[in-house]
């Protein structure tokens, strides 16, 4: 079982520009059809509050699964995943298969990590982080889009250093996929500078 | 800063047991190579480097009306200027297998027009180089 981050970023490393808009993540065919795949092996998601909602309507809003095939096939593997979100402000998860949590617990991820049965995805940029500096991240899954925002949101915020390894890479037209391994260490020990 | 970086090390590349073969071939096609480095403050500058003291449209049009290879530009805040100016066609970023935490911004205040993929490469080290052009480009 392993802990994973799958984000969409410009070639500036953000998620989104700065008035949060993500348009130019729409993905091409061939690309939605291999997240989907991707996101497979997924059996839990971890998101923060924004991650979640942005995501829950592949649930509550039965026209995007019936757009396509690819939507439909997405919103079946995505449903039949766990949820959790954590926030401190959401009164109520609208999705089947979620729990809320009020606060980010990295011993309680490395139990659930621990006795998973299927992958666990981290999304969020904060949570990410969270998960980074706990060192419970294992691979991250990145989607480099042709665009460059400027002044947007990093999709990585990280006080820790580190030196990853390239484990694939395949360019869908103009987006580039990269998947990395994150080293591991002992709880408590600091990220080495790279 | 870009340009004192190279000066510093390039000129004596060659001449340095140390070195990597690859960076003893590089030395002298860096130091034999027409330069120009744009800069306020200084005054002189070796190794065939031509100064100016502001990026001017005219002078890069020029530039790039003459003969010989491409033209290859270095440093985030002057590539900031160039792209604001709609002066780059190209852009080659070779991706490390590295987090920093917050460091220096290759594209801090640059705003690329769009851009289409047109080669990819993985090297050994697992850094991989992303190739773009302007998409308005064939």
């Amino acid at each position: 079982v392993k802990l994973t981050t799958i984000n969409h970023i410009s070639l500036d490393g953000c998620i989104e520009d700065e008035q949060g808009r993500f348009d130019w993540t729409d993905p091409s065919a061939e690309l939605f059809t291999f997240i989907t795949d991707l996101v497979r092996s997924v059996g839990t998601y971890l998101y923060g509050r924004r991650q979640y909602e942005a995501m829950a309507v592949w649930e509550t809003d039965p026209a995007l699964a019936a757009a396509s095939a690819l939507t439909a096939e997405f919103a079946t593997v995505w449903q039949g995943a766990d949820k959790v979100v954590y926030s401190t402000t959401l009164e109520r998860t609208s999705t089947t298969n979620t729990r809320l949590e009020r606060r980010f617990d990295p011993d309680a991820v490395r139990d659930m990590k621990a006795s998973a049965t299927g992958d666990l995805t981290i999304a969020g940029p904060n949570l990410a982080a969270h998960a980074f500096d706990a060192g419970l991240v294992d691979e991250c899954h990145l989607f480099v889009h042709p665009v460059v925002v400027g002044r947007g949101k990093p999709a990585l915020s990280l006080d820790a250093q580190a030196r990853l390894e390239l484990l694939d890479q395949r360019p869908f037209d103009n987006v580039m996929y990269l998947r990395y391994r994150v080293p591991t260490r002992r709880a408590g020990e600091h990220r080495e500078n790279a | 800063v870009t340009w004192e970086l190279m000066a510093d090390y390039w000129p004596t590349a060659a001449g340095d047991p140390d070195a990597a073969p690859a960076e003893r071939e590089f030395g002298p096609i860096w130091t034999d190579k027409p330069k120009h480095l744009f800069s306020r403050t200084r005054r002189e500058a070796g190794w065939n480097t031509t100064i100016h003291r502001d990026v001017d449209r005219a002078l890069i049009d020029d530039l790039r009306a003459q003969p010989g290879g491409d033209m290859v530009l270095g440093g985030p805040d002057l590539a900031a200027t160039f792209a604001g100016l709609d002066l780059i066609d190209e852009y080659r970023i070779y991706v490390h297998p590295c987090l920093l935490g917050d460091g220096h911004r290759a594209f801090r205040s640059l705003t690329a027009g769009r851009l289409a993929l047109s080669e990819t490469q993985r090297f050994e080290n697992g850094v991989v180089l992303l190739h773009y052009r302007r998409a308005d480009q064939p």
